[in-house]
Parts: C-alpha cells; structure tokens; sequence
C-alpha cells in the first residue's frame, strides 16, 4: 500500500512540470489568432459589434470614432518586445478563391491610441465563407506582413 | 510610384500568397525565446501548489489513522508546497500591472489577497507541523480537514485567476 501511494505520487508529480509549464495564459479560439513574425506578435480578431462593446467597456476604452455597431468588427493588434507597435498597418481580405473583400489595394484600418499603447481596427461586412487576411506592418525588419485563415 | 512600386499598394496580393502566409512555419531563428520564456510565470508556477496540495489531500484520504511513516513525505511535499506558492505570490505581484486599469482591478485584488491568505495559512500550518509532529489520529483528522479546506480555497483562487488571465 505505502509502496504504491508513493509510486502514484511520484508517477503525479513528474506531471506537473510539463503541464505547467505548457500552460502560457493565451486561450485559444478560432476568433482569435495568433502568429509571431520576428519580433512582432500579430493578433487578429473578429468579433461582433456587440462584442466590441463589451470588450471596450471591461477595459475602460472610448468608443473610437466614427464607429458603426451593425457591423461587426476585425481588430488587430501588434506587440513587440517594448510593448504595443505604433506603426502603419494595412489588410487585404480575399475570400478562397480570390475575389477581394473591400478594397483592392488594401483595407486601411483606423489606429485606436489608448493609455497601454495602440490597436488597429475595421469594419467590414465579410461573407460566411473562408477568408484570407494578410496584415502588412512596419516591424522593426521593414514591411512585413502576417497571413491568416478566418472563418466569420 | 507605380502600383507595382508601391509596397503598400496590396492590388497585386493573391489569395495563394496569402494562404502560403498563414501556413508559414514559425521562424525558430528569430523567435524570441526569452521573452516567451519569461512571460507568465505565475501562471505556470501556480500549478505546483495546487497540485501538491491536491495530492497531499488525497494521501491523507487513503488512511485514516497517524501513521508516521508517511509523515517524512507529508513534510516534503508541504515544503514544496510553500515554496512553490510563494513563487507564485511574488510572480503574480509583477503581473498586477496588466490588471491595474479595468474593470478587473478590483477582481484582481481579490485574488491577490486570497493568494496572500492561502499561502500564509499554508506557511504556518507548515511550520506548525515541523514543530509539532502530528501522532495522535483526532490531531491528524484535524491535518486532514484542513488540507480539504485549503483545496478548496485553493481552487476558489484558481478560478479567481482563470477569470483574470481569459478577460
């Protein structure tokens, strides 16, 4: 009996050290996407006007300006190792086939400065179908530019 | 500057390089291991405690009598335990600033006081332990209860906390 408990127990413990330190904080889900190019941590996430609010609202956010709340909103925001880019974005959307959403030289969004740094957002009426998002930043290498799969 | 010229001119951007965007594998060359490294490490160091304690409670149920020859691992594991809570109260101070402003704020404090109170409690019940070996069964009965209830708060903080890291 001493004997097994003791195995269980040590059998638990060598668990432990792998599962924590597997577990960094981001949650995952498929509104909200991550991918590090060099530096620079590009997040991109869809979500509806509502939502928006909501998320505006917990952080203690002004509603930026010129804001539409039937349409539901694509955010994106960019972290380098100094915190939040102020930098020039531009998106292009295409669906699969690659018929364009928006305009086709790229969709310009609105930089939102707040007091913990900057975030970007649009807003687009995007069909049901998949999509293609391509964020182009300024990142501490020149252009560089994050693509993304998206299902609204 | 021509279209083709203009780098942020994206008209010429196709679904296929797109596509070949997002399925790029991660650069291992330029990953900045350290920060990702460094970040986060009350999340991950909370872990410990919990666990230990999960499992200290659980041993204590396998028996029901003082047995001393448990004790030496009671005392190891208890041990750990503190350690590792205290870890994580020291790291968790540094990731207070990220709750500072916000709705959370307040939530956040919460937690904190909550983490301080469970690793004072465990500290001395720590203590207490290693000075006073526990032989008698009522006295280890007594051991037993409160580890169930430090379990309990235990995870009464861990769902503080896993409200934190998800807003």
């Amino acid at each position: 009996m001493f004997k097994k408990i003791i195995v269980s127990s040590v059998f638990c413990l060598s668990l432990m050290p792998g599962a924590a330190l597997a577990h960094g904080g981001h949650a995952k889900d498929p509104h909200h996407l991550h991918q590090q190019i060099a530096e620079t941590e590009v997040t991109l996430q869809y979500l509806s006007a509502k939502a928006y609010l909501g998320q505006l609202q917990q952080q203690k956010l002004k509603v930026p300006d010129g804001f539409d709340n039937k349409q539901p909103v694509l955010l994106v925001l960019l972290e380098g190792p100094q915190g939040q880019l102020d930098t020039r974005v531009k998106l292009k959307i295409t669906d699969a086939n690659g018929k364009t959403v928006g305009d086709a030289k790229g969709i310009t969004p609105i930089s939102v400065k707040h007091s913990r740094g900057t975030y970007y957002f649009t807003q687009q009426t995007l069909p049901k179908n998949k999509l293609l998002v391509m964020v182009q930043f300024m990142g501490a290498k020149g252009i560089q530019r994050a693509g993304f799969s998206l299902v609204p | 500057m021509t279209p083709a010229n203009d780098p942020w001119n994206l008209s010429g951007v196709g679904a296929a390089e797109i596509t070949d965007l997002s399925q790029r594998p991660l650069d291992w060359t330029t990953f900045d291991w350290m920060h990702h490294f460094s970040a986060h490490w009350h999340n991950r160091l909370v872990h410990f405690p919990v666990v230990l304690v999960c499992v200290m409670a659980a041993l204590s149920l396998s028996f029901w009598h003082a047995d001393r020859r448990y004790w030496p691992l009671f005392k190891l594991f208890w041990g750990a335990c503190v350690l590792t809570l205290w870890l994580a109260v020291w790291t968790g101070q540094r990731q207070l600033d990220a709750f500072a402003e916000g709705s959370m704020a307040t939530f956040a404090q919460w937690h904190q006081w909550g983490g301080f109170a469970c690793a004072i409690a465990l500290t001395l019940g720590y203590l207490g332990a290693v000075r006073w070996p526990i032989w008698s069964t009522r006295a280890y009965r007594c051991l037993c209860v409160c580890l169930w209830g430090s379990v309990l708060a235990l995870m009464a903080m861990a769902t503080l906390g896993g409200v934190l890291s998800s807003s």
